[in-house]
């Protein structure tokens, strides 16, 4: 489970209001560059020229605490600001990008504060617009990462549970309602959806064409002749030989991870996490 | 609380979707610029957190929004628990040129990516965004501190 918010996070300002003099562009870009490469998200106040800055020298903050990195002529003295933030200050004149980040490190460990980037944040996000509650996706996913809400709707319960690049609940809900923002192309990279169903019948039909009948059933016997030590012997079975050759071009077509295929539950399995989905989130199925 | 508008910016720092060709002259010009925005580093990473900072950013009128699918990002927005007011402007650096994305930023007359024009259902997007948390007044944040 993810953190609702990071525990003394730390946020950071680019400050050029009063008092500070404005970062020279080259600096500004290259301090940008590396604090968002780092994972750090920065208020860049602008210049406080009267007409070239939208906000000159205010710095909005959500965290408890703020490093305000500035051209100080004098660096200000850190104070508690009303809301109970503090407020930090150091002067970066004339400073490489990678001093900053140094110095940001060490007010980071200073307050006690957690590095950032590192979870690659990849996890499904529903339309719900498109969405049908079918819960083909939840009794598709091995991992836990969807539940219901108390409404009885399908809610993204544990997305840090989500198998990095994985796709392969998108490619099974048949209402292309499931969006990985940061897969490759569209639909599912959350494009348009247009001419939907040519779009969705194509989908439909790439699916049964590769595996001739039940999805799970046939990811189940996959998995079985995975799992199998006699598998070479039985190579001379030739049905089960084209099935596996089909499955090997849907893990292709559909992205779809060894892992996730060698550990497939059976279709009892399946229907089990529905229930305890809906009994977790006190309702009945 | 100031009105003024906001300029988001999302890194994609974790993932090569957004072409480096794109974002890199993208954030190059917004830095330049000496304008205010905010950076970060990952809009996905603020989603799956239900960061605070969402609701108060998507609360100023006239927000614009320079990362990716307008899709993704209103259900991103959505998840995180707020709602993508539907005259955010977004641009999609996975799709749209660096020039046309600053030229756009930077004359929102220009900016034709209302929610009509992409294909989603303004009425499914009039749920009324939460209220703010309370934050930070920060307009005098700094200003009170500075000589
Ligand atoms: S498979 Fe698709 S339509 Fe069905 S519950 Fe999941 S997201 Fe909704
Ligand atoms: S919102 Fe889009 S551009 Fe931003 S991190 Fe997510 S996938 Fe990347």
């Amino acid at each position: 489970m993810i953190a609702s918010n990071p525990k003394n996070a730390l946020a950071l300002a680019l400050y050029e209001g009063p008092g500070a003099q404005p970062f020279a562009p080259d600096q500004r870009v290259s301090l940008l560059s590396t604090l968002l490469g780092k994972g750090y998200r920065v208020s860049v106040t602008g210049e406080n020229t009267g007409d070239g800055g939208l906000r000159g020298g205010e710095v909005t903050c959500d965290q408890p605490n703020l490093l305000v990195l500035g051209r100080f002529g004098a660096v200000p003295e850190p104070r508690q600001d009303a809301s109970g933030i503090a407020v930090r200050f150091a002067d970066v004149d004339g400073q490489t990008a990678e001093a900053v980040l140094e110095k940001v490190k060490a007010v980071e460990t200073e307050v006690g504060g957690t590095a950032p980037g590192t979870w690659k944040p990849w996890f499904p996000v529903i339309d719900y617009d498109r969405c049908t509650n079918c819960m083909q996706c939840l009794s598709f996913c091995l991992f836990d990462v969807y539940g219901v809400d108390k409404g009885g709707k399908l809610a993204v319960s544990n997305p840090s549970n989500c198998k990095t690049n994985c796709p392969a609940c998108s490619r099974v809900c048949p209402e292309v309602a499931i969006v990985f923002p940061k897969y490759k192309s569209g639909p599912i990279n959350g494009e348009p959806v247009n001419s939907d169903d040519i779009r969705r019948e194509h989908m439909k039909v790439d699916i049964s064409a590769l595996l001739g009948g039940d999805i799970y059933q046939a990811l189940r016997d996959r998995s079985i002749k995975a799992k199998s030590r006699f598998s070479k012997e039985r190579d001379s079975d030739r049905a089960l030989a084209e099935r596996l050759r089909c499955l090997e071009k849907l893990k292709e077509a559909l992205d779809i991870p060894d892992e996730l295929l060698q550990s497939l539950p059976d279709q009892d399995a399946i229907s089990a996490k529905k229930m305890i989905a809906m009994r977790r989130a006190g309702l009945t199925a | 609380m100031s009105e003024s508008p906001t300029i988001l910016y999302c890194h994609c720092a974790h993932s090569q979707v957004v072409p480096d060709a794109t974002k890199r002259p993208v954030l190059e010009a917004l830095a330049r610029s000496g304008k205010a925005f905010e950076a970060v580093a990952d809009l996905c990473e603020l989603s799956a957190r239900k960061d605070p900072s969402l609701p108060r950013l998507l609360g100023r009128p006239g927000t614009q929004i320079i990362a990716c699918h307008r899709r993704a990002v209103s259900w991103l927005m959505h998840a995180a628990g707020t709602e993508l007011p539907k005259d955010t402007v977004v641009h999609n650096m996975r799709e749209s040129k660096p020039d046309d994305i600053v030229s756009k930023v930077f004359n929102p007359a220009l900016n034709v990516d209302t929610p009509a024009a992409v294909g989603i259902d303004p009425a499914a997007e009039a749920a009324a965004a939460p209220a703010a948390p309370a934050l930070v007044a920060p307009d005098t944040l700094l200003t009170k501190a500075m000589p």
